[in-house]
């Protein structure tokens, strides 16, 4: 199982959290699930890489469904 | 064999069609017509004795044939029963693998099905409007055979059955059913039913090839535990009057069938085979109605003209044998492991594999040449696989068809990020295609004594390399393999020593031991092999005295970098006795 004993050097805590926030704008929650199971998969391919976080969420928020009615 | 026993799982043909399909079998479908073989009623002995042969198999589907055939061409007499006289109805099992292929080329079968066959490589998974990744399967491996033939496995077993029939010491029966089995701890007696009435058989050995709802495996008490599955499918063999390319294709809710899956795969006689998802708290014979299945195809094909030769519907189970030898009983195909058809083509050709394992075992311990012990091996060697090929499956069908809200979310998560981001497409999930596993809990591999690259360890199959013959024309590794042991050793002469008369005198002593030498790069002369494109070097980690000795099934059964008659002679004792060091 993947565990993680310290955030790495060099990430932002805060801005981590809004920038998930952000991924539930426009999204019902069903959307929102997938765009976080999208994201664990981006950061599980790219674990070693610490400023992954911001372009997978960018990534994601292009790509994933977002209910717009 | 019989339409309702074996996977992809509860066919249902309606009407008029069904019931004359129930009672015997479809009379054509496509260009292809189905044969009758005929009956022949039980030739009573003149005395009170019942009839006792050494090996009955049970089941004469592609599985059953596979292995009586390989047995009967070992020289082990062997009768094959079987309680209909056609093949499959419908395609059924239509991705024959690359190694399935060589197997049944060394049985002498292979060419009809080679030429009858669609082959494909390349496939495409779509979702919604978009094709989100294209692939082609194994590519990097060379050999004489495509990763698939698509033939349809009436189509297959008709051409084993041809094979068959040229077989000395291989006796089918058709229409002559298994009823009844009482496996003892010295004999298999048998009732068989015929439409003459029933008549007793025994024998030393007894193979249950006869489908999921194997009589041999019930009446031996082996359990079967699994899952049923709840999502339901049409399946249908369509005649499709249209210029497309021999590519899978698979969609993952098409504007043109929203929220389901579609599978489209080529097979011969420009038939295609389609399967699609339906409702499963829906009646699936309303989904069988020839007016809906005309309209969900004219939606999904456009312009094509088509003709649907044969549809059903299926559910699928996931279940295991307990055990696939159980005394004087052991079970291969269907009756040992029942897959989702989302398996890669996992379900027939892991059970031709099953034949394979088993075959030279059976026929070595009948002919006295090894211990009983050795059958055991065939469950250690099998059973672990077929465990992975359910798990595989299972995750296969989970993501087709997601049953939690987890699998639900990754499932739409990884569709809508594939082709967008490159890592994503790793996790589409249409099935992952039959491959032909190490052995990797096989009593019978001799651990590595010298260094060597965890690629082709004991327990690997072997790989085809392409090779030159003497004289300069092609030749493939996996057609000098087989039947018997064989000991392969890379290096001319002068640098890889090694007496043949003592390898000689080891066969005659303990098994049949073939050998084939192979040279670096050189013009082969002789009965040498050239390895001229470097293939066997590269993926055996070959060099001037390494040594392979590969069992009957071709898999690897132990390497050296410089090899003995002795190291050879203790390895095949070993495997004569199961694994036991003699």
């Amino acid at each position: 199982m993947l565990k993680l004993e310290k955030v790495p050097a060099g990430f932002d805590v805060d801005r981590a959290y809004a920038s998930l926030l952000r991924l539930s704008d426009g999204r019902t929650e069903e959307e929102t699930r997938q765009a976080l199971a999208a994201l664990v998969l981006i950061l599980l391919n790219q674990i070693e890489e610490t400023g992954a976080l911001d372009e997978a969420i960018a990534l994601v928020d292009s790509a994933m469904p977002r209910k717009t009615d | 064999m019989s339409y309702e026993q074996s996977l992809p799982g509860e066919f249902a043909l309606t009407g008029e069609e069904g019931k004359r399909t129930r009672a015997r079998g479809p009379e054509r479908l496509g260009d292809f017509v189905y044969p009758r073989f005929a009956y022949k009623p039980h030739e009573r002995s003149g005395g009170s004795a019942p009839e006792r042969v050494p090996v009955v198999v049970a089941g004469a589907g592609m599985v059953g044939l596979t292995f009586a055939m390989d047995l009967a061409l070992k020289g082990v007499a062997c009768v094959l029963l079987d309680d209909n006289d056609t093949v499959s109805a419908g395609s059924r099992s239509i991705a024959q693998a690359r190694r399935t292929m060589q197997i049944w080329s060394r049985l002498g079968a292979a060419s009809p099905m080679f030429a009858h066959g669609v082959h494909w490589s390349k496939g495409h998974t779509h979702y919604s409007d978009r094709c989100v990744l294209s692939f082609e399967v194994f590519p990097e491996r060379e050999s004489r055979f495509p990763p698939f033939v698509s033939l349809a496995q009436y189509y297959v077993e008709d051409f084993l059955v041809k094979r068959a029939m040229e077989i000395p010491n291989l006796d089918i029966r058709w229409r002559h059913r298994v009823a009844k089995v009482e496996a003892r701890s010295d004999i298999v007696g048998l009732i068989v039913e015929t439409p003459d009435g029933p008549y007793t058989l025994e024998a030393d050995w007894i193979v249950g090839a006869d489908g999921a709802r194997s009589t041999v495996r019930q009446a031996s008490g082996i359990d079967f535990p699994g899952d049923r599955l709840r999502d339901k499918f049409v399946i249908a063999d369509v005649k499709l009057f249209g210029d497309l390319p021999h590519e899978r294709n698979f969609w993952f809710s098409p504007p043109f069938y929203d929220g389901n899956t579609v599978l489209r795969v080529p097979q011969s006689d420009g038939i295609w085979r389609i399967d699609w998802q339906i409702d499963p708290d829906g009646d699936a014979q309303d989904e069988l109605d020839p007016d809906v299945v005309q309209a969900r195809l004219r939606r999904m094909l456009g312009d094509i003209e088509f003709k649907v030769e044969w549809v059903s519907t299926y559910t699928s189970e996931h279940r295991l044998a307990d055990t696939f030898r159980k005394g004087r009983v052991m079970l291969v195909g269907d009756a040992a492991h029942q897959l989702s058809p989302f398996g890669g083509g996992r379900g027939g050709n892991s059970g031709v594999q099953d034949a394979d394992n088993l075959a030279w075992k059976l026929a070595a311990v009948v002919k006295g040449q090894a211990r009983e012990k050795l059958l055991d091996s065939y469950s250690a060697e099998r059973r672990p696989i077929a465990v992975r090929n359910i798990e595989d499956s299972k995750l296969s069908t989970e993501f087709i068809t997601p049953k939690s809200p987890h699998s639900a979310a990754l499932h739409s998560a990884v569709l809508a990020l594939s082709g967008v981001a490159p890592f994503a497409n790793a996790y589409v999930n249409t099935g992952r295609f039959s491959v032909w596993p190490v052995l990797e809990t096989s009593p019978l591999s001799r651990p590595d004594g010298d260094p060597f690259h965890a690629q082709g360890r004991p327990g690997t199959p072997a790989f085809d390399s392409r090779l030159s013959a003497p004289g300069g024309g092609e030749a493939w590794l996996g057609d000098r393999l087989g039947d018997d042991f064989v000991l392969v050793l890379y290096g001319a002469q002068a640098d890889a020593p090694f007496e043949e008369a003592a390898l000689k005198k080891a066969s005659e002593a303990l098994f049949p031991i073939g050998f084939q030498r192979i040279v670096p790069g050189a013009r082969a002369e002789g009965a040498e092999l050239a390895d001229i494109h470097g293939s066997f070097a590269s993926q055996y980690d070959a060099r001037p005295g390494t040594a392979y000795l590969f069992r009957p099934d071709q898999h690897v059964l132990a390497r050296w970098r410089s090899v003995t008659i002795e190291k050879i002679e203790t390895a095949v004792r070993a495997t004569l006795a199961g694994g036991e060091t003699c």
